[in-house]
């Protein structure tokens, strides 16, 4: 798992909604580049709205203001 | 280290709608938006035996433009062709024609456009964030890896 790249998997489907799964990325590194892919699309003309955001066991190490702020879509008592 | 997020998009081009609003050809040929929507339509011409034109027809196949000069034509299957043109005020993308006696096509070329250019803006994210992209259809949806590499 340690030598395995980081890796995005975007799944778009025929409505044009998306999947992100976010592989293999270290500590909180995963929601910069959430966030980053956000801004990039935004350039492009792309608005995203998260409608789910599922962090996986590993995340759960970050600080949770940052995994809150990423999926905002998360509400009290929800976690 | 890793997450999943689920989520809509919406195609909202402001800045070249602003380009065309201000007849700014320049700006708007180079515009990296406007080569996505191209790419995006002409893979939809491609995959269907189409052409990309710069004119749709209207009901008596009268040539009629649109602000993109993008529109598609699919001999048999839409044979009015369908226009492609940006709102200049929201900069959202519209979709122009007659569909009479082509609804169906019409309706999926139009969704077939919008996964094109969210696969297409994707991919160019990911390649802007140095990722190594490669792309594969399964059952209608399209899958983007992006593998980043130190």
């Amino acid at each position: 798992m340690a030598n395995n790249p980081p890796t995005l998997t975007i799944t778009v489907a025929q409505d044009g909604t998306v999947k992100s799964d976010f592989l293999n990325f270290t500590g909180s590194a995963c929601l910069e580049a959430g966030r980053q892919l956000h801004t990039l699309l935004a350039e492009f003309g792309l608005e995203t709205a998260v409608t789910n955001f599922t962090p996986k066991p590993e995340l759960s190490g970050a600080p949770l203001s940052q995994v809150i702020s990423q999926g905002e879509i998360l509400q009290e008592g929800e976690r | 280290m890793s997450h999943i997020e689920e989520g809509t998009t919406t195609i909202k081009l402001t800045a070249l709608a602003a380009a065309i609003a201000h007849g700014d050809t320049a700006a708007i040929q180079q515009h990296p938006c406007l080569a996505l929507l191209r790419q995006a339509v002409t893979l939809v011409a491609e995959a269907r035996h189409g052409s990309v034109g710069s004119t749709y027809a209207d009901y008596d196949y009268r040539p009629q433009t649109c602000n993109t000069n993008l529109a598609l034509t699919i001999p048999g299957e839409l044979p009015r062709g369908i226009g492609l043109v940006i709102d200049t005020a929201t900069g959202a993308l519209t979709f122009k024609g007659d569909p009479w006696h082509h609804r169906a096509c019409f309706k999926e070329i139009q969704q077939q456009i919008v996964q094109n250019y969210v696969v297409l803006a994707h991919a160019a994210a990911l390649r802007r964030m140095r990722a190594q992209v490669s792309t594969q259809v399964v059952e209608h949806q399209v899958v983007i890896t992006g593998v980043f590499h130190g």
